[in-house]
């Protein structure tokens, strides 16, 4: 028993590594998850970088040109400007980092608050675990963005409070996923001798429910960086996210909404900086779900 | 058989009846335990204390949290949702309002949603990574993509600004609605004036409706496409449709008779999910096309803080939502008794 459970974690672990690398390689051949690798990485530089390749860096952060107003674009404004007559090219940029921030703060915090529940949910099982999923089927009963539009209601629009509100929206669904890989993976072999020869409960979900859960976890992750960017957006459309004057990609289209019929550029822009993002998570998540789903690649892995 | 699924259905039953009562406290500890306070919220802006200690005392702030509970649960199941800080109505007469607009919106939506995506799916499966497959995708992709309240502007900006070809949003214009007045019987636009014979509010409604269902569609397309195009790639692989093309069976015959029929029971799954997007995208769809329903109503509620118009909405909202998926698990377990065991 000692032996078996000593040797097939080295062996798993290269199981894992071999796995990954063959996704690694189906995802790299696909045109789709190439393109959408590069939107990523382009709009991540862009993050890092935006504040010294950004045209007008002081308009981006909310400082008022009032000559220039509403201007179509040009060159020296190639998206126009705002009402304020801000570049919003400059604005744009510096909300790339906003935009990544607030998604990945959001489904990372989901997946710490949600993944363990569901670890233990599915370790333990019978009645702790049934309590756990109880409540989260009642979170999940809400529509999709409904009980986030009522908590950022509440608690009254602010950036901090819209991520908290996607938050507690967000857990359930890490917490189902993890639940129903957990109870797949405590009765198999590996985890029933760690069991036999003594291993504690919390080690056992640290060291083999846990990592078991992680896989499917990460490729729902890519897929939700992605809509929890749409999720947001919507929050601070509404007025109940990011407040003026943030360049929040969101809030711009928002603020876009008054004047857009006469000036189509301001609404325009900051919307398709929206949908060329999202739209990267998902090539990307999509190929990957592809990729990994073993009943799409069935018959053609053999 | 037919025992277990009267079974199965009154388990789910009893299931979503808890998932209701779960919603319900929720909502309620999400209005009332978080901080912030309703009833500076319920007094307006630039409240005094006094104000704001009255409306506590109203408002029953002041008792013990499960006593409080236990009032809106009972005011609850007697149909009171409250009154209207903004329109001053009862809750639950204004919703009923905007309901039959909503569900016309949503409809439509969710009819162009499923038929194209069935459409596009079962032909991006059956041409799985050529052209046509990747088209398709990429279609799915772009739908589940953009940001729906900025379709919304960017179709009003393309069709109504530049091509006036449909109008910038409302149900009806003024015009028409004054000159062949609808009489109102089940509250959809398009089924009244067709029992009224009134054909020139049925095109005018049905003008009016095109934009909003479109930009309404795009994201339950995306999802509709993808689950269709996943499964049938699924059952594209089984024996039995291998064999129906080595016998000669003609292509369209195999994809739509056997294959979908194959697949029913998850495309069941994928048209709940669609309608589910539908219904909470019509908020801020209503909202940018002036359409007077539910969704508008809730978020000029949310932009004006009125509190109770928000909850009593969003409980009205999330109790049709389990409903729908109720009738979708117990359909599907008609179709297969295998999910009853």
């Amino acid at each position: 028993m000692n032996e078996v459970a000593s040797e097939s974690m080295p062996v798993q672990r290269q199981q894992h590594f071999r796995e990954f690398r063959v996704f690694l390689k189906l995802v790299l051949k696909n045109p789709l998850s190439l393109t959408g690798t590069a939107i990523i990485v382009f709009f991540v530089v862009l993050a890092l970088v935006g504040p010294f390749i950004a045209p007008y860096p002081r308009q981006a952060e909310g400082v008022p040109d009032i000559a220039n107003q509403l201007r179509p674009p040009d060159w020296e404004h190639w998206f126009g400007t705002d009402e304020l007559g801000r570049d919003l090219l400059s604005r744009i940029i510096f909300g790339a980092r906003i935009s990544l921030m607030t998604s990945a703060a959001v489904v990372a915090v989901a997946i710490i608050v949600g993944m363990p529940l569901g670890a233990i949910a599915g370790y333990y099982g019978e009645r702790l675990g049934a309590v756990i999923m109880r409540i989260t089927d009642m979170f999940l009963a809400f529509p999709p963005l409904l009980l986030a539009l009522v908590v950022a209601a509440t608690l009254g629009g602010s950036l901090l409070n819209a991520i908290l509100a996607l938050i507690i929206t967000w857990w359930p669904w890490y917490t189902r996923l993890a639940y129903g890989q957990a109870s797949a993976t405590r009765n198999l072999p590996y985890v029933d001798s760690a069991r036999a020869i003594g291993v504690g409960d919390a080690k056992i979900i640290a060291r083999h429910i846990l990592p078991a859960t992680l896989a499917p976890i990460l490729i729902q992750a890519t897929l939700d960086l992605g809509s929890a960017i749409i999720a947001a957006a919507g929050l601070s459309f509404l007025g109940l996210g990011a407040q003026p004057p943030t360049p929040d990609w969101g809030l711009m289209v928002n603020m876009g909404k008054t004047y857009f019929l006469q000036h189509w550029w301001y609404a325009t822009f900051p919307g398709l900086a929206i949908l060329v993002l999202v739209l990267g998570f998902n090539l990307l998540g999509d190929a990957i779900r592809e990729a990994t789903d073993p009943k799409l690649s069935r018959r053609r892995l053999i | 058989m037919a025992r277990g699924i009267g079974q199965y259905v009154l388990r789910r039953a009893a299931h979503a009846f808890v998932v209701v009562l779960g919603v319900i406290l929720i909502t309620f500890i999400v209005s009332h335990v978080i901080p912030g306070n309703p009833a500076a919220l319920w007094v307006g802006a630039h409240p005094t204390a006094q104000q704001i200690q009255r409306a506590t005392e109203e408002l029953g702030l002041n008792k013990p949290i499960y006593v409080q509970f236990y009032i809106y649960l009972t005011n609850l199941l007697r149909g009171d949702l409250g009154v209207s800080i903004r329109t001053h109505d009862t809750v639950l007469s204004d919703v009923a309002t905007g309901l039959t607009a909503t569900l016309e919106l949503i409809i439509s939506a969710f009819v162009i949603a499923v038929v194209a995506g069935i459409l596009v799916g079962v032909y991006s499966a059956s041409h799985r990574d050529h052209v046509p497959d990747h088209a398709g995708r990429l279609a799915a992709i772009f739908g589940v993509s953009m940001p729906p309240f900025w379709l919304a502007m960017i179709l009003q900006i393309i069709f109504s600004q530049t091509l006036h070809v449909f109008p910038l949003g409302s149900r009806m214009s003024i015009q028409v609605s004054i000159m062949y007045p609808l009489k109102t019987i089940t509250g959809f636009n398009l089924i009244d004036s067709m029992l009224t014979l009134n054909f020139v509010a049925f095109g005018d409604s049905f003008w009016h409706l095109v934009l909003p269902s479109l930009a309404l569609a795009a994201y339950p397309f995306g999802l509709t496409v993808r689950m269709i195009r996943t499964m049938m790639i699924e059952v594209l692989q089984e024996n039995y449709t291998r064999s129906g093309l080595a016998w000669g069976l003609p292509s369209r015959l195999i994809l739509f008779k056997y294959a979908l029929k194959n697949a029913i029971s998850s495309t069941v799954i994928a048209l709940g999910m669609s309608f589910a997007y539908t219904l909470t995208g019509a908020f801020l769809d209503e909202l940018i096309f002036v359409w007077p329903g539910l969704g508008t109503y809730t978020a000029l509620s949310i932009l004006a803080l009125d509190y109770p118009a928000i909850m009593g909405s969003v409980i009205v909202v999330a109790i049709f939502y389990v409903i729908i998926n109720l009738l979708v698990d117990i359909f599907q377990a008609f179709l297969d008794p295998r999910v009853t065991l």
